[in-house]
This record gives structure tokens, sequence and C-alpha cells, in this order.
């Protein structure tokens, strides 16, 4: 992949996100913390790619590098997006 | 070809997904939509990353998927609503460990067809992946640690510490340069781990509790661009793009933080003004700056006499309503007789519009659900009950909301600072449950003290004010409050704030 554009992207994506946020009200700000917390879990897919591509071609440590990477990144993703919904879900209990 | 067209297609539609679900999370009615669908994107991008890669055959992985997802969710289950900011912060700093572990293995070669198309690129980001990680990891570990009370909550600045902070920034960034002209080598890696995790361990000990909310909130954006830079060195566009949106996003809640704070992000990190600077300034800065500070004195002495002004405004109000209840009093006396009234009862009889401001002591002492018993009991009687929400109340932002929509208060019922602040002088009665520096009148004029030019709620304005907070100590910040020796209409209800509130109850 050109390095180009991948420094595009992240720009790109850096100045969207930047804007999306700015209008969440405080109220949100724990969950939406939270929320992309469970999103920077993303390396995940990184942490995917290299143990599986490392796979047969690289041997032992490179699978236990990569096995850590994903055991770390899996909780991260799990946790993130369970605690997130658990609080959510208390905000948006009916009020009678 | 056409594969890595379909990918990168695949990718822009994930990450889209991905902004879509995040902008859902601004609305409480669509934020628990906007969760899954982030989180559906998240494993979308799993699923396509193992078919384009095609690396479904390699049993590791599903192993390792495994048991994160078994300890991440039982962790998610079982974690109480005080605990979360110390669990955003772990899994945050997991989140990066695993950007630094990505970072080490493409740094290594590791999972790598051949020589890499742009060596020194990959090299480069593959170092710089581990460092941004391992700050974040082991910034983020001290930073749960301390929220978890297991190391002392305190800043910590050891000797020297400014000095050997830079010292291993620098270093780092030279590791970071060999490391972009040397590629696969091990000692290299190995002192980028170790150094820039020394560095995280540095910059977080010196932050101490006040300002953790600003912390995680920063090591959050850290460990987004420490996945997107991860993403740059395995070439993968999706998680550029998530990481790069967590980051920027990270960075604008940061920043929103600090403002509401009135400080900078530098000074936090420095952990400059966390110690109280009463002492006399210098002689030396003081002949230099004479002019300065006459015209500063100036500038105060005419703050002090609007803020007299309005005192006295509020005093005749006071007054008036005062010989109004007297007159009142008067007329009802055969009725009354002789009953000496506990003034905090009646103080919460009378109430009719109430304020409540909670903070982190009614965390700590897990009274919301109380709080909110009060606030039923008080609207009951007839009274509009609104809550006051400090932008830093608590230890992470939007701390006190969860708090207490776990208790389920409704959101309507919550104002921001901005929203409510005009209101407490209005107000019949403000109650204050575990809360010091936020309404501290002594941010406004006490210069000098680390709260000083801190936006506070002006709980002063109220003519009541129940204060349920602990003891009398100062908040964190150290600085005395005025209100708790103000003489007229401050009631102290030391104590156990769960108790507190009980007994409040019980006297109306």
């Amino acid at each position: 992949m050109n390095p180009l554009i991948l420094v595009a992207v992240f720009v790109v994506c850096t100045v969207v996100g930047y804007f999306i946020i700015s209008n969440v009200p405080s109220l949100l700000h724990t969950p939406l913390m939270s929320g992309m917390n469970a999103l920077s879990g993303v390396t995940l897919v990184g942490a995917l790619a290299s143990t599986g591509l490392a796979y047969g071609l690289n041997g032992v440590w490179a699978q236990v590098f990569g096995m850590l990477a994903i055991v770390l990144a899996t909780i991260n993703v799990f946790g993130g997006f369970g605690v997130t919904h658990r609080m959510l879900r208390m905000f948006n209990k009916k009020k009678h | 070809m056409t594969l890595s067209i379909i990918q990168i297609v695949v990718s822009v539609v994930l990450s889209v997904c991905v902004l879509v679900g995040i902008s859902m999370m601004s609305k409480v009615k669509t934020a628990v939509a906007g969760n899954l669908l982030s989180a559906l994107a998240m494993l979308c991008g799993v699923v396509a990353t193992l078919c384009f890669n095609d690396i479904l055959s390699a049993w590791t992985i599903y192993v390792a998927i495994l048991v994160g997802a078994l300890i991440g969710s039982l962790m998610a289950s079982r974690a109480q609503m005080i605990q979360m900011p110390q669990m955003v912060a772990l899994f945050n700093g997991l989140g990066g460990g695993a950007s630094a572990l990505v970072g080490v293995m493409t740094y290594m070669g590791w999972g790598m067809n051949g020589e890499p198309e742009y060596p020194v690129f990959v090299n480069f980001t593959a170092i710089l992946a581990i460092a941004v990680g391992m700050i974040t990891l082991i910034g983020s570990l001290v930073a749960a640690g301390k929220l978890a009370r297991i190391i002392d909550g305190k800043p910590k600045v050891y000797p020297a510490h400014s000095a050997i902070t830079l010292c291993m920034l620098v270093l780092s960034v030279v590791f970071i340069v060999l490391g972009t002209l040397h590629g696969n080598s091990v000692w290299i890696a190995l002192g980028a781990f170790l150094l820039t995790g020394g560095f995280g361990y540095m910059f977080a000990i010196r932050v101490g509790g006040a300002d953790m909310p600003i912390t995680i909130s920063l090591l959050n954006s850290l460990s987004g661009v420490a996945g997107s830079i991860a993403g740059m060195a395995i070439g993968d566009i999706f998680l550029v793009a998530v990481g790069g949106i967590v980051g920027a996003s990270g960075l604008l809640l940061t920043q929103i933080m600090c403002r509401a704070m009135n400080r900078s992000l530098l000074s936090i990190l420095m952990g400059t003004t966390r110690k109280p600077t009463q002492k006399q300034p210098d002689n030396k800065v003081q002949t230099d700056n004479e002019n300065e500070q006459l015209v500063k004195r100036v500038m105060d002495l005419e703050k002090k006499i609007k803020e007299l002004e309005e005192i006295v405004k509020n005093l005749e109000g006071r007054v008036q309503t005062l010989s109004a209840q007297l007159d009142e009093a008067e007329q009802q006396k055969p009725a009354v007789a002789e009953e000496a009234k506990d003034p905090v009862a009646e103080a919460l009889a009378n109430a009719k519009n109430v304020i409540i401001v909670p903070g982190y002591g009614m965390a700590l002492a897990q009274a919301q659900h109380q709080v909110k018993q009060l606030a039923d009991k008080l609207v009951s009687k007839g009274a509009t009950v609104r809550y006051a929400i400090h932008p830093v109340a608590g230890r992470m932002p939007g701390h006190m909301n969860v708090l207490l929509a776990e208790a389920d208060v409704s959101y309507e019922d919550l104002y921001e600072m901005e929203a409510i602040n005009d209101d407490f002088g209005k107000a019949d009665l403000a109650i204050v449950i575990g809360a010091n520096d936020v309404l501290n009148p002594a941010a406004r004029n006490a210069e000098g003290t680390p709260i000083y030019g801190m936006p506070v709620l002006n709980v002063d304005q109220a003519p009541e004010v129940i204060i349920c907070n602990y003891d009398l100590k100062p908040g964190y910040a150290g600085v005395e409050n005025p209100l708790y020796t103000r003489e007229r209409g401050v009631h102290l209800e030391l104590g156990d704030a769960k108790e507190t509130l009980q007994r409040l109850m019980s006297l109306f």
C-alpha cells in the first residue's frame, strides 16, 4: 500500500472525526469515551493480519507475540463495547 | 489487483459505518444503536481481514480471540458503574499494548511476505507504533491503578523528574530514528519498548486525581493514534481510518475538558499548577512587573466592587423576603407556638426550587440512589428538582451523568454548568453531595491557587445550601472553601453521604 494513501486516509479521518464529535453533549461524554475506547481496539485487525501471515512462516515467537496482541485487543474490544452498551442502556430506561 | 480494490472499497464502507455509529452516539435516543453499529462494523472488519489475507487456517488466531473475548466480556459484565473510569483506562491501555505488539511484529519482519515495498516507511511506522502504544499501555495502567486506589492517587514527583522524563523522550526519539534506518533489530525494538514505557510511567505518575479525566481522555486519543500508526505499518486502510477517528475525537474531548477546567494540556502533563503556590512572589519579579501588577490590582478592585454590588443587591432582596417572612410569621405566631424547628428541615420543607450538585463524593459513597430518593420526596412535596453537573465533576467526563442514570434520574433533569449557573440565585435551596472544588467560590478570586480561574457552579448564590460532604477538608485542589464558614444559610451535614441523605429524608 502506498504510504501517501495511508497518510491521506489518516488525515481525512482525523478531520472528519473531529467535526463529528464537536456537538456531543457532555451528558454522553462517558459512554462516548468508552465507545471510542472500544473502537481503539480496532488494532485487533492488525494483530490478526500480522499473526495470521506469520503463521507457519516465522516460528514460535511470532505466534506468541501475535496471540498476546490478539488477546489484549480482543479484551479491549469486548470489554469496551460491553461496558458502553451497559451504560447506554441505563440512559435509555423508560421514564414514567 | 481486483482484490485490493475490493479491499479498499470494503474498508471505506466499514469506516463510514463506524463514523455513522459515532455520530449516532451523540444523541441519547440513537446511542445504543450507534454503539452496536460500530461493533458490527468492527466484526465485519475482522472477518474481512481474515478473508483478504487468506489466513482463515491459522488456528492460533481463534484460540487468542476466544481467550480475549471471554476475559473482556467477563470484565464488562462484572464492572460496577463506579469502576467505569478505571475500566475504561485499563481497556484503553490494553488496546495500546496490542498496537505496540503489532509494531514489534512488523518491525521484526514477522508476517511479511518478502521485502516490503517501502522499507523505510514500514520501519518508521512500526517503531512509532511501538512507542505510542507503549506510552498508552503504561500510562493507562498507571492511571487505572491510581483510580482503583491500587497506587497512591496523589501526583508523585521524583527528584529531577522533568530532566529524567525529557531524557527518556529524547532517547526514545533517537531509537525511533535508529529503528527507521535499521529494520529488524531486536535491541532497537527492545530499547524503544522500554524507553517509551518508562516515559509513559513518568508522565502518568505525575498526574493527580482531579486531572485524571483529562489524562484518560488523552490516553484514549493516543491509543487510537497508536492503532492508526500500526495500520500504516501493515498497510491496512480500515485500521488507519478508525484509529484516526478515535485519535481526533479523543483529542477534542480532551480539549473540551481542558477548557472546562481553564487549564492548558501542557500544565496538566507537567503537573505544574497542582501544588498551591500561595507564597510571596520573588522580589525581582515584583520590581520588574510593578506596573503590570498595579494595572491588575485596579482591575481586580473593579471586579471586587462589581461583586460587592451584586452581593448588596442580593442582600436587599433577602431583606425584603425576610421581612415578608417575619410579617407572616408574626401573623401565624399563635399557631406555631414555640416549636423550635431544625433549620435544615425547614429549608427542605419550604424549598420549591431545588438544585442538586453531585460530586465525586457521591460516587465514592455510592449514594446516587439515595440522592434520587431525596429528589423524589422533594418532588412529591411540590418542588422542582434539577441537577447541576460541572463538566469535570467526578473522575471522568460525564461520570455524574452515568451514575445518576444508574439511579433512574431522567437525563432531562441534568443540566450542564452553563445552562443552570444563572439559576442558583433564583433557587430556594442547593443541595451539595460530595462536591467541593467545583463549587468553591475561591476559584474566582484566590489568585495563585490551583483552581484559580476555573469556572465553578454558583452554589454560593443560593439562599440556602445543604452540604453533605464527608468532612470539611479542602478538596483535591487543596484550597479551603469559604462556603463552609458562611454564617447564614449554609448547613453542613458531615459523614457518609448515604446515611446523611437518609437522615435528611426523615426530616420532612
